[in-house]
């Protein structure tokens, strides 16, 4: 079973090597709102989740609000992988 | 509010018509509600209407996007096959997240897509979404009227002088005159001069165009002869819609929004050996060959329909011929358009997009070069008015 720590790390990493060209983000950091996560790479960071984790994330839960950092992203996961 | 996706119903329709004029302002067809409406009454009389999907995304009362998921026969590799085309995509742009959802709504729904697109953001999420870009169309446009294009500028006249090192790619484009600022006109008599010059160089040029003896004629009924043909071309091309009689009666027939259409036919005896489909918009500014087939490698009677369907848009008083088309064996060579004076549009090209479920057809569908496409033969030209 996947617990938000188990995620956050894994999510983390991603963003670094797809998204942030190597900078570290802070677990709280705002993904959307300063504009690090754009929604096309949300898409790909959805798709790396469902694979990896072996969820599905439902439509209406791809937004800002689940998808707004990484803490919000790690909780969404665990709860599906629970 | 949050916004959420659902299945779209009859009521939603007057909120659609609102949230096409507010994506797309300046296009005059976004207001014209009635036939956008008569174009979806048109999609659901197809045989596989009961397949088509409608999503909005809705905000409270107010629509705020929508997308339709449009199914169409194709034959691919002898087997015929459904693959959807996704339709009427547009969201508000504060609703990023729910663009990309109805997107994923689609890919998630459907088993098999055909998608022919022409904005760089639309097939960027197509693609984020698995589907594989096959190739590219070409576009060709051919200018029979000048009365629209702009008075050139001191920069138009450098390069058409070829003064900046490079001669000119193409003519001056009319959209382009009325995206930019505006100009003058070309004043009245040098406009008359130069359609007179269009007129004499066309006539030289077509009569230059060798037909090789062929007739070309005016096809009033999609007979079984088109089947035929549609058979003929099946057996050799791996990819292509499925283009039997009934499709394009049905595709331009009465009831379609792009009907009346004119139909050119060559024939050897009683065997059809290609067509050609024309559209005058209603404006009559602008002429589309919607479809032109032949027998594969009949280039002859690419040609000779080319060089009838140039006479016909002259005579109809179209400004500008326009083509969109795949290289493939059943449509005309490049060669050919250059020598009856079509230029290329390279920078507006449709890009078309695949995704089958079965890998089989997936890997024949993703070769360009097994392709046989016109533009008219899916949802890109629905909306040509």
């Amino acid at each position: 079973m996947a617990t938000q720590f188990d995620v956050a790390p894994e999510i983390r990493e991603w963003l670094k090597q797809n998204v942030t060209g190597g900078r570290e983000v802070a677990d709280d950091e705002p993904l959307i709102e300063n504009g690090v996560l754009t929604s096309l790479q949300t898409v790909e960071l959805v798709m790396f989740l469902e694979e990896r984790f072996g969820i599905v994330i439902e439509d209406e839960e791809f937004d800002e609000e689940n998808f707004g950092s990484i803490e919000a992203i790690s909780d969404l996961v665990a709860s599906k992988a629970a | 509010m949050k916004a959420v996706i659902r299945p779209m119903e009859p009521a939603d329709a007057p909120g659609l018509a609102k949230l096409r004029t507010l994506v797309y302002p300046h296009h005059p067809e976004a207001y014209y509600a009635d036939w956008h409406d008569s174009v979806w009454s048109w999609l659901e009389t197809h045989p596989l209407s009961e397949d088509m999907e409608r999503w909005v995304v809705a905000a409270g009362d107010e629509v705020v996007g929508h997308l339709a998921a449009v199914p169409q026969y194709y034959r691919v590799n002898g087997e015929r096959a459904v693959a959807h085309t996704p339709a009427d995509y547009q969201v508000l742009p504060q609703y990023g997240f729910q663009a990309l959802s109805l997107m994923r709504k689609f890919f998630r729904t459907v088993e098999n897509c055909v998608a022919c697109d022409m904005v760089p953001a639309v097939i960027t999420v197509e693609t984020r979404m698995g589907a594989v870009i096959a190739g590219d169309l070409q576009y060709r446009a051919k200018l029979l009227d000048v009365s629209r294009l702009p008075s050139p500028s001191l920069d138009d006249a450098r390069a058409l002088l070829g003064r900046d090192g490079e001669g000119p790619a193409e003519p001056p484009r009319p959209e382009d005159a009325v995206s930019n600022r505006p100009r003058a006109s070309i004043p009245a008599p040098a406009k008359a001069l130069m359609n007179r010059s269009l007129r004499v160089i066309d006539g030289t040029l077509g009569a230059a165009f060798v037909g090789n003896g062929l007739k070309v004629e005016t096809v009033e009924t999609f007979d079984p002869s088109f089947d035929r043909l549609f058979d003929a071309v099946a057996g050799a091309i791996p990819c292509l819609a499925e283009k039997d009689a009934a499709f394009l009666r049905w595709r331009y027939g009465p009831g379609s929004p792009q009907h009346p259409v004119t139909v050119l036919g060559v024939r050897g005896g009683e065997t059809l050996l290609g067509y050609a489909v024309l559209r005058v918009t209603r404006e009559g500014m602008d002429g589309y060959i919607l479809d032109l087939m032949t027998i594969p490698g009949r280039h002859d009677v690419a040609r000779a329909l080319l060089r009838e369907a140039v006479r016909r848009f002259r005579r109809a008083g179209v400004q500008i011929l326009r083509y969109r088309f795949l290289d493939a064996p059943t449509a005309p060579r490049s060669e050919d358009l250059w020598k009856l004076g079509f230029f290329p549009r390279d920078s507006r090209r449709n890009t078309l997009l695949v995704k089958f479920a079965d890998p089989g057809l997936q890997g024949a569908a993703k070769d360009i070069d097994n392709w046989s496409y016109c533009v008219g033969d899916g949802e890109s030209t629905f909306w040509v008015r």
